[in-house]
């Protein structure tokens, strides 16, 4: 199993905290929440796909709005295989900060 | 809430879609539409129109890049893939790929060569305006066409017509000339007289020296720069002296830039024109010229005014010399006609005689452009053919995959790729092919060919692109076929259906069975011929005979004194002297028969000699006797050949008289057998050998059959001691004459690279297509060999279609061959004849070779496993 990009970490961990919500508006909003960044929606949609193809994701189609011009929703959960990278993911962070305080970092 | 709906660009919306693969599956537009409602809100309905329509752009943007990357990506794989098939299967990889190389290396080689051809003379800055003067005249019976005219066409060209900007007129001083520098003695070979307009006509860079003033002046010249490198050992020799055969001694008023070689004419020295001994006359051709027309004038209005120029002041010489009225000339069936070629015309189309150097043929440019194609042709089909049979013994890779859930897109893919790499791997070996050839191509061909990476880079591009869509196009048919069948079908064994379609592939294979056939058929004869006319019986014996061409300027009074002494050595045979020998410039003149009529001269072609010349040619006398010493009157006489003695047509014509036209009457004392005197080409015509008063120009010399070394050095030897000024310059016969062959000589030599190359188009052709079939009968042959057949009963089997093949291909080649070679042998006047055994040879060839390489297949198959290929049954 590849490791997750940093990219691809931040739009997983969106997708987990979002729940039952996480279609492509409000993963653009938390990631602001998260990273304070604006992504452009065609870089969304290209780690989605990604995400998608590499199996970490499936999407599912929700309702139409006339909100969105008649268009259904479409929303996207993590897979096992999805679950498992992130997990990893953190277990790798976790494991290449132990020990070391925070105050070690902070410079003035 | 605003008032107004907001609706976003419907336009944009319809990009996304069309653009976007697959934004439904994200619902991109949706999810942008939503938050541009926001917008909306916030910030007002033009501004979310924008916004929308920005996002749309971004969005669509960014899915380029993405499949950019992507695409990046795959195709490091199918490459890896690729070349992990290429490694896995070597032979067939090398044959594959050599077969396409040779077929491209041979391509690019016949297309550099035509482009080189094509270009001669282009370089000139006036080349489209400049046109040469041609005649075709008809005098006393004998026709001649020459691109020559008499000197004196300056006054007629000055006088009238207006429509020429610039003329300049070549007098080529025929023989080879010693130049002197100090004491170093060198031959020039090259050397003209010229009007001081040549380089106003021409385009020839001046070095050193002025290029107004160059040729402004009698008593000087102007060096081309490899003779002024070759005389003084450097360039910038302007001012010093040189003393030339008889121009005498001339200083150099410039040294001009060599004319490059692709140029129909070279010069190694130029004079200015110098009056000449003799009153010039309008009926002796000597110059070539070439006229620089005004811009905008057509050849044709010259062309038009001709016939009345010749009449104009051709006429009145006629009537001078000839008593002939030029109405009378006409009347009597003769004709001389003047026209224009075209500057570009002259290399390609023009093969009359006294060309300035030997010129190429157009026909050969067509012949040429035609197999290159052709070659290329049968190399991309025996690719094709190779790869679809190569994938028969990867079906079950490909059906593993299929079954698996290959997408057929991506199949395809694949094998484009392995396609298009093996293409540029043929492309990049073809030109490293050709680097490593065009060595010896620029020996044969004697051109400068060479492929410029740097002059033109498009040539790399272009060749990059050509190759990648000849892998595509090579490619196609296998992809799609391969990635089309259904998977079923192999473990079921009745796959190979498209390939039954093999009528098709046999005509294929019987085509280039033929041409392998036909090509060979043509070497033989190519090379037949030219064995039968440089052995052919030239009525002298042309063996052990040296001829030394500046023995009279050299010798002059010590003629006698160094023949007898060169007599000394016994292997010196005879000596003798003619004022021209097989391959030189003989001039011509009309006789009159006596007792005839001024209509009914005859043109005779005249050699000088001396008594000895019919013992050193040991030429037969048929008739009367050749001149003796005895004879005080033989300065009176004549001998002429018999091809003369029948246009006299007098039943013996010893003792009669003829007369040339200064009213000088010559007797007729012998007649010697017809031998060759002039080109090889042409069929014997009247000659007349008149005794020489003065040392003739060549001596010749005949030598014993051995110590051939040892004479040479004792008479050079002998030659020092009486001159000092002359190198020691001869040539033997033998090769003057296979000179004059050269051309045929390269005929020879292209066409057996033709065969090779044709052969192994062919092999590898047949190679693929019993790959092919035999891979159809897999299963036939399982059976066969589990009911008991040997592998020489499946040999014989296999093979026995191949040999009807075999039989149409003759069939087909045979007349073919014949016509072509007849045509071709119709330019000899002597010519071999077209023998059986050459259709036998070849055929029996081809069908060896045909045999050996469809055996290797049937061979592996019958070898083969029968469990393999009925598994699935």
């Amino acid at each position: 199993m590849k490791k997750l990009t940093v990219n691809e970490e931040i739009f997983l961990v969106a997708i987990f905290r979002l729940g039952e919500d996480a279609y492509g508006v409000r993963i653009r909003e938390m990631i602001k929440e998260l990273t304070g960044e604006t992504l452009l929606f065609g870089t969304i949609y290209n780690t989605l796909e990604y995400l998608l193809r590499k199996n970490y994701v499936v999407s599912r189609k929700g309702e139409s709005t006339s909100r969105r011009g008649g268009n259904k929703k479409v929303y996207y959960t993590l897979t096992n295989d999805g679950k498992m990278a992130l997990d990893r993911a953190r277990d790798l962070k976790n494991r290449l900060w132990e020990g070391i305080p925070e105050a070690v970092l902070k410079t003035d | 809430m605003k008032k107004k709906q907001f609706r976003p660009s419907r336009a944009a919306k319809w990009l996304l879609k069309k653009l976007y693969a697959y934004q439904d599956r994200h619902s991109i537009a949706g999810d942008i539409e939503e938050v541009s409602l926001d917008k909306y809100d916030e910030r007002g309905y033009i501004f979310a129109y924008i916004w929308f329509w920005m996002q749309t752009v971004i969005s669509i943007i960014q899915y380029m890049k993405f499949i950019f990357v992507r695409s990046i990506v795959m195709l490091k794989s199918y490459i890896k893939v690729a070349l992990r098939n290429l490694k896995k299967h070597k032979i067939y990889s090398l044959i594959n790929i050599s077969g396409l190389t040779i077929g491209i290396a041979s391509c690019i080689l016949i297309i550099l060569w035509i482009q080189d051809e094509l270009s001669y003379d282009m370089f000139h800055e006036n080349s489209d305006r400049i046109y040469r003067i041609a005649t075709d005249e008809n005098i006393g019976g004998q026709s001649s066409k020459h691109p020559a005219t008499p000197m004196n066409i300056s006054e007629a060209l000055n006088n009238d017509f207006p429509e020429i900007e610039k003329y300049v007129r070549l007098r080529k001083l025929w023989q080879d000339l010693t130049v002197v520098n100090n004491d170093r003695k060198f031959m020039a070979k090259y050397v003209f007289m010229v009007d001081t307009t040549f380089f106003d006509v021409f385009t020839v860079p001046i070095l050193h020296g002025d290029p107004g003033t160059a040729l402004s002046q009698q008593g000087t010249c102007v060096l081309s720069r490899s003779s002024a490198v070759k005389y003084f050992g450097e360039e910038n020799v302007v001012g010093k002296t040189i003393t030339v055969d008889r121009l005498g001694t001339v200083m150099v008023a410039a040294v001009a830039e060599d004319l490059p070689k692709n140029s129909h004419f070279h010069f190694d020295i130029i004079v200015p024109v110098r009056p000449s001994r003799r009153p010039p006359s309008w009926l002796f051709a000597l110059c070539h010229t070439y006229i620089l027309l005004k811009d905008n004038v057509s050849p044709d209005q010259l062309v038009s005014k001709f016939p009345d120029m010749v009449k104009k002041y051709y006429g009145p010489e006629m009537k001078d010399r000839w008593n002939t009225s030029y109405e009378e000339f006409t009347a009597s069936g003769g004709y001389i006609r003047l026209s224009l070629q075209p500057l570009s015309y002259v290399h390609l189309n023009s093969n009359l005689d006294f060309e300035l150097e030997q010129n190429g043929d157009v026909r050969y440019i067509y012949i040429f452009l035609v197999s290159a194609l052709f070659i290329l042709l049968i190399a991309c089909i025996n690719y094709m053919n190779l790869v679809t049979a190569k994938s028969a013994g990867r079906m079950k890779e490909i059906a593993v995959r299929k079954v698996v859930g290959s997408h057929k897109s991506l199949l395809i893919k694949q094998f484009l790729t392995e396609s298009v790499l093996f293409s540029l791997i043929s492309g990049v070996s073809a030109v490293i092919l050709i680097e490593l050839l065009i060595p010896y191509f620029n020996n044969l061909s004697g051109k400068q060919l060479e492929l410029g990476y740097f002059s033109n880079p498009f040539v790399i591009l272009l060749l990059a692109l050509t190759m990648i869509i000849i892998g595509i196009l090579a490619g196609i048919y296998p992809a799609l076929f391969l990635s089309a069948f259904k998977p079923v079908s192999l473990f079921k064994g009745t796959l190979t259906r498209g390939i039954k379609s093999s009528s098709l592939r046999n005509t294929f294979v019987s085509i280039q069975m033929a041409t392998s056939i036909i090509l060979i058929i043509c070497t033989l004869v190519v090379s037949q011929q030219l064995k039968y006319i440089l052995e052919r019986d030239l009525g002298f014996k042309k063996e052990n005979l040296l001829v030394i061409s500046n023995a009279s300027r050299s010798l002059g009074e010590n003629w006698d004194a160094f023949k007898n002494d060169v007599l000394q050595n016994p292997d010196i045979i005879h000596v003798g002297g003619s004022s021209s020998v097989l391959g030189e410039i003989l001039s011509s003149e009309v006789f009159y028969p006596e007792g005839k009529t001024a209509q009914d001269g005859i043109y005779f072609w005249r050699l000088f000699t001396d008594h000895e010349i019919l013992e050193t040619m040991q030429m037969e006398v048929i008739n009367g006797r050749f001149f003796s010493q005895e004879f005080s009157t033989d300065s009176r006489a004549v001998v002429i050949n018999e091809t003369g003695a029948e246009r006299l047509g007098w039943a013996d014509p010893i003792g009669k008289q003829i007369s040339m036209v200064n009213n000088v009457n010559l007797t007729i004392v012998g007649v010697v057998k017809d031998f060759h005197f002039h080109s090889l080409y042409k069929e014997i015509e009247p000659l007349a050998i008149i005794l020489n008063g003065r040392t003739p120009n060549l001596m010749l010399i005949r030598t014993g059959e051995r110590n051939l070394k040892s004479s040479l050095e004792f008479v050079e030897e002998k030659w020092k001691q009486y001159t000092s000024e002359s190198p020691f310059q001869y040539t033997f016969i033998e090769s003057n004459i296979e000179n004059i062959y050269r051309t045929e000589q390269s005929t020879k030599i292209l066409f057996s690279i033709f065969s090779a190359l044709g052969i192994f188009l062919a092999c590898m052709g047949l190679l693929s297509m019993a790959a092919i079939a035999t891979a159809h009968r897999i299963k036939e042959i399982g059976i066969r060999k589990v009911y008991g057949a040997s592998v020489s009963n499946l040999v014989l089997l296999l093979t026995k279609k191949y040999t009807s093949l075999l039989i149409i291909a003759n069939i087909m080649a045979w007349p073919t061959a014949w016509y072509i070679m007849n045509k071709w042998l119709e330019i000899f006047s002597y010519k071999t004849e077209i023998e059986i055994w050459m259709f036998v040879v070849s055929a029996v060839l081809i069908s060896l070779l045909s045999l050996i390489t469809v055996s290797t297949q049937t061979i592996k198959a019958s070898y083969s496993n029968p469990i393999d290929s009925l598994r699935y049954e």
